[in-house]
C-alpha cells in the first residue's frame, strides 16, 4: 500500500507506508482505518492542510532517512533531551531559519517527536552563548524593551508577593 | 514570515528548556516576550510536571519560581549525565588490610578510618595518601566518631579525647576533654565545633572543641544508645525513648522502644529517621509539628540494607515544589526514594536499578541529595539515578578488577556525595580501596559562582527592591548567614589558620618537647628545632607569598597548603638528616 500525502498547496507526495508512519498523526489515521497490507494496489490520500509542499518534502526526506531508525521510547522524554543532535540531522537542518521553523511546526503538527526535538535543539544551540544583542540580531527581534519594562517589573513583583 | 517568536508557546518553551541557566539571562534580556516566558512560573510548572512527573519535591534552588528550579535542575542533570568523568582509585594501605569503615571528606582531603582504628588521610586532588595516624593512644576504646576536622574517641573508663585532623596536628597526641564520664562511653557524635557524648548511665555531655570544656549536660533515664547533635541541640535514643534536648527550647521526649539500626538526623530540616531492618520511622522535631511521625514498612521478607538522608538544608514550604528532604532506602536491590514532607507511605520513585555487571549484583550502600541518588554495588560499581523519575543518569565507574582485592565479591561499604546540592563529586569505599569521582565539568567554586550570579541576574537588580518588601525573609537569610560566618570563623580558629609567628614558634617548641619525651637524642632534636626556626624566620623575610603566586584557580588549593607543606617538608628533611648522622 502506498500513501499519498497532499500538502497545503495541493502537491501530492507518494511514500511507503513505513515512511509515512514516522508521523504519529498519520500512523493513527491509518490505524483507525484498519487497513491491512494485503491490498497493494490501494492508494491512500492524506491531506495535510498546514504544511507547504517544500516543507513537507523536507520532512518526508527526513522520514525516509530514518524509516528504520529505532528511537528511544516516547515516554523516556528526558534521555532524548540530553542526547546531542545526530550528525545527519544537524546537516539536514542546516537550512534558513524560516524553513527551520516551518519544519519544527510541521513536525509538531505531524507529531514526529524525534524531528521536533532535533529542531528545538538546533534552535537552542543558536541561542547558546550569545549576548542579548547577538540574540536579537540572530533572530531578528526588535528591541522594544523600554515601554514594556515596567510591566515586566510588575509581573515579577506579583509572583514574589503572592506567596 | 515565520520567526522564533511566532512559534507556538509550547515549542518556544521546548526550545528554551534546552538552555542552561547562564543563557537564560541573555534570552530574557533580548526581548520582553522572552522575559515574560522565562519568568513565568506557571509555564515552567507545567513543563516541570511534564518532564519530571511531579510538582512536589525537594527543591534544589530554594527559589519560589518554578522556572529557576526547572533550569537549574535540568542543568544539574545534564552535568551528571555527561560523559566526562574523573575517577581516582586510591588504594588505602592499612595493615593487615583491615576493612575501611568510616569516611569523612573536606575537599581536597579525605579521612578514612579502618577497623583497626587507623586513620588514613588521602588527598583526592593529588590522588594519593598523605598520612596515616592512629585514632588514639588511649586503651579500651568503646566508641569513636570521625568528623571533618577531628576524630573523637571514648573509652571504657569514661575518658573522651580528641585528635585534630588538621595537617599540623597529624602526629600530635590526642587530647582528653576536661570532664570524664562516670561510666563507659557508649556513643559519640562530633561536628566541626562540638562533641556530643553519651554514656552507660544516661549522661550526655556537649563539649566545645575550643575550650575542651563541657557546655551542656543532660541526664537521661537509661543507657544512651545513639545520639546526634548540632549546636545546642542533641537527639539521643535510649532503650525506651527518643530525647530531643535543646538548651534554649528545653527537653522533649518521643516514646520509641524499637531496635535501632539506622539513625539519621537532619537538624536544619528537623527530621529524625530511625528504624531497623524491617521498618523505618520519620519523626519531626520542628516546633510546629513536634512528634508527628510517618513510617515505612517493607513488604514480606525484604530487608532494609541502606538508608540515606539528604542533609543540611532548612526546609521551606513556600518554595516552588514545596520542598522537603529526600530519603533513599534500599531494600533487597530496590531503590526507594521518599520525600519526607510527603510522608513515607508513597515513594516518589521505586526502581530496581540495573547496572551492567557480570557477577552477582547487590546494592550495598546509597547516598542521596536533591537531584540524584547514588547506589554503590558489589565490585565497586556506582550507579547514578535521578531522584524524581528514577532514570539512570550514568554509571560512574566500572567494576574494579579482582586483583585489587584478592577476595571475591567486594562490597561498596560507604558512598558519599559532596556536601552541597550543586556538587557533582563524591566518593566511595570498596574493600580497602577508596574511589573519588567528579562528574561533568570539574566542580570548582568558579563554576558554582557563575551559576549563582546568573540566577541573580535573571531575576534582575530590580528584584532587590522586591527584597525590601519581603524584608522579614531577608532577615531570616541574613541571620542564617551570620550563623554560617560565625561557624566559619570558629572553624578557622580551631584549625589554627590564623596562627601568628609567635604561635608557630611556640608550636615548634612543643613539638620539640614531645620529641624529647619520645627519647630521640638531643642533637637531632636541636638540629630539627633550629631548622624549623630558621625556616620560619626565612619565611618571614621573604616577600608575601600570596601576591607572587599566580592566582589562577588550579593553584588555589596549593596556596592554602603552602605553609603547611613547606613546614612538613622541612620537618621531614630534618628528621632524615638526623637519622643519617647517626
Amino acid at each position: 500500500m502506498s500513501i499519498s500525502i497532499i500538502s497545503s498547496d495541493g502537491e501530492p507526495f507518494k511514500v511507503e507506508r513505513k515512511v509515512a508512519e514516522r508521523s504519529v498523526l498519520i500512523k493513527n489515521m491509518l490505524g483507525d482505518l484498519g487497513n491491512d497490507d494485503d491490498d497493494d494496489d490501494e492508494s491512500f490520500e492524506v491531506p495535510i492542510p498546514n504544511v507547504r509542499g517544500s516543507v513537507l518534502q523536507k520532512i518526508l526526506e527526513w522520514c525516509e532517512h530514518h524509516k528504520d531508525t529505532a528511537f528511544p521510547d516516547d515516554e523516556d522524554d528526558d534521555s532524548r533531551k540530553s542526547a546531542p543532535v545526530e550528525e545527519w540531522d544537524r546537516e539536514f537542518l542546516r537550512v534558513d531559519q524560516e524553513m527551520l521553523y516551518e519544519i519544527i511546526l510541521g513536525a509538531n503538527y505531524l507529531n514526529i517527536r524525534p524531528l521536533l526535538d532535533a529542531g528545538c535543539k538546533v534552535v537552542a544551540e543558536m541561542i547558546r552563548g550569545k549576548t542579548p544583542e547577538e540574540i536579537r540580531r540572530t533572530f531578528n527581534i526588535v528591541n522594544d524593551f523600554s515601554p514594556e519594562e515596567e510591566a515586566a517589573i510588575k509581573r515579577e513583583n506579583e509572583w514574589a508577593e503572592d506567596r | 514570515m515565520a520567526s522564533l517568536l511566532s512559534l507556538p508557546l509550547e515549542i518556544v518553551v521546548r526550545i528554551l528548556g534546552q538552555l542552561d541557566v547562564a543563557d537564560l539571562e541573555n534570552v530574557s534580556k533580548s526581548s520582553p516576550i522572552f522575559e515574560e516566558i522565562v519568568n513565568d512560573s506557571e509555564i515552567w510548572r507545567t513543563q516541570f510536571k511534564r518532564q519530571f512527573g511531579v510538582t512536589e519535591f525537594s527543591s534544589l534552588t530554594r527559589s519560589k519560581n518554578f522556572s529557576e528550579e526547572f533550569f537549574a535542575r535540568s542543568q544539574m542533570l545534564r552535568r551528571w549525565a555527561r560523559d566526562t568523568k574523573i575517577t581516582k582509585i586510591i588504594k588505602v594501605a592499612t595493615f593487615p588490610y583491615a576493612m575501611l569503615c568510616d569516611v569523612k571528606m573536606v575537599y581536597p582531603r579525605c579521612f578514612v578510618k579502618d577497623a583497626s582504628d587507623i586513620i588514613t588521610v588521602v588527598n583526592v586532588s593529588k590522588g594519593k595518601m598523605e598520612a596515616q595516624l592512629s585514632a588514639s593512644s588511649l586503651n579500651g576504646l568503646t566508641t569513636q566518631c570521625l568528623s571533618p576536622t577531628d576524630s573523637v574517641v571514648g573509652t571504657i573508663n569514661g575518658v573522651i579525647a580528641r585528635h585534630q585532623l588538621q595537617q599540623r596536628f597529624y602526629y600530635a597526641n590526642d587530647k582528653p576533654f576536661d570532664k570524664k564520664h562516670p561510666s563507659k562511653v557508649t556513643c559519640i557524635y562530633s561536628n566541626e565545633t562540638h562533641c556530643y557524648s553519651g554514656d552507660d548511665k544516661g549522661n550526655i555531655f556537649v563539649s566545645d572543641f575550643k575550650t575542651m570544656k563541657v557546655e551542656h549536660e543532660y541526664k537521661l533515664n537509661g543507657s544512651v544508645q545513639c545520639l546526634k547533635g548540632c549546636r545546642d541541640s542533641v537527639i539521643a535514643v535510649t532503650k525506651t525513648d527518643m530525647h530531643v534536648l535543646c538548651s534554649s527550647r528545653g527537653t522533649s521526649v518521643i516514646p520509641f522502644d524499637e531496635y535501632v539500626d539506622f539513625f539519621k538526623v537532619d537538624f536544619e530540616g528537623e527530621v529524625i529517621i530511625v528504624g531497623h531492618e524491617t521498618q523505618l520511622w520519620a519523626y519531626s522535631f520542628a516546633s510546629s509539628s513536634f512528634g508527628r511521625s510517618t513510617s515505612f514498612k517493607v513488604n514480606g521478607s525484604d530487608h532494609i540494607t541502606g538508608v540515606s538522608l539528604e542533609t543540611r538544608k532548612p526546609c521551606d514550604a513556600r518554595v516552588a515544589g514545596g520542598d522537603g528532604l529526600n530519603l533513599a532506602v534500599v531494600t533487597d536491590n530496590r531503590l526507594l526514594i521518599f520525600n519526607i514532607r510527603r510522608g513515607l507511605d508513597k515513594p516518589l520513585t521505586d526502581i530496581m536499578p540495573t547496572l551492567d555487571t557480570k557477577r552477582g549484583f547487590r546494592i550495598n550502600s546509597v547516598a542521596v541529595n536533591a537531584t540524584v541518588a547514588l547506589v554503590g554495588c558489589s565490585d565497586g560499581l556506582i550507579g547514578c539515578f535521578e531522584v524524581l523519575t528514577g532514570r539512570r543518569l550514568c554509571i560512574i565507574n566500572k567494576a574494579l578488577p579482582m586483583r585489587y582485592f584478592g577476595v571475591r565479591d567486594v562490597s561498596t561499604s560507604h558512598i558519599f556525595l559532596g556536601g552541597n546540592n550543586e556538587d557533582t563529586f563524591g566518593g566511595a569505599i570498596v574493600g580497602n580501596i577508596m574511589i573519588y569521582f567528579q562528574v561533568g565539568d570539574l566542580k570548582v567554586p568558579a563554576s558554582k559562582k557563575k551559576g549563582k550570579k546568573s540566577v541573580n541576574g535573571l531575576i534582575g537588580e530590580r528584584k532587590n527592591a522586591i527584597h525590601k518588601v519581603i524584608k522579614n525573609e531577608v532577615d531570616e537569610i541574613d541571620y542564617r548567614h551570620q550563623l554560617q560566618d560565625a561557624e566559619d570563623e570558629l572553624r578557622s580558629r580551631y584549625n589554627g589558620d590564623d596562627l601568628t609567628q609567635e604561635e608557630e614558634i611556640e608550636l615548634a617548641m612543643v613539638l620539640n618537647q614531645s620529641m624529647q619525651e619520645q627519647s630521640i637524642d638531643n642533637e637531632s632534636v636541636s638540629s630539627l628545632t633550629d631548622s624549623i626556626l630558621e625556616q620560619i624566620i626565612s619565611d618571614s623575610t621573604e616577600p608575601d607569598i600570596e601576591s607572587t603566586e599566580p592566582t589562577n584557580s588550579s593553584a588555589h588549593h596549593f596556596d592554602d597548603d603552602y605553609n603547611d607543606e613547606e613546614f612538613e617538608r622541612h620537618l621531614e628533611e630534618a628528621l632524615r638528616r638526623s637519622v643519617l648522622d647517626n
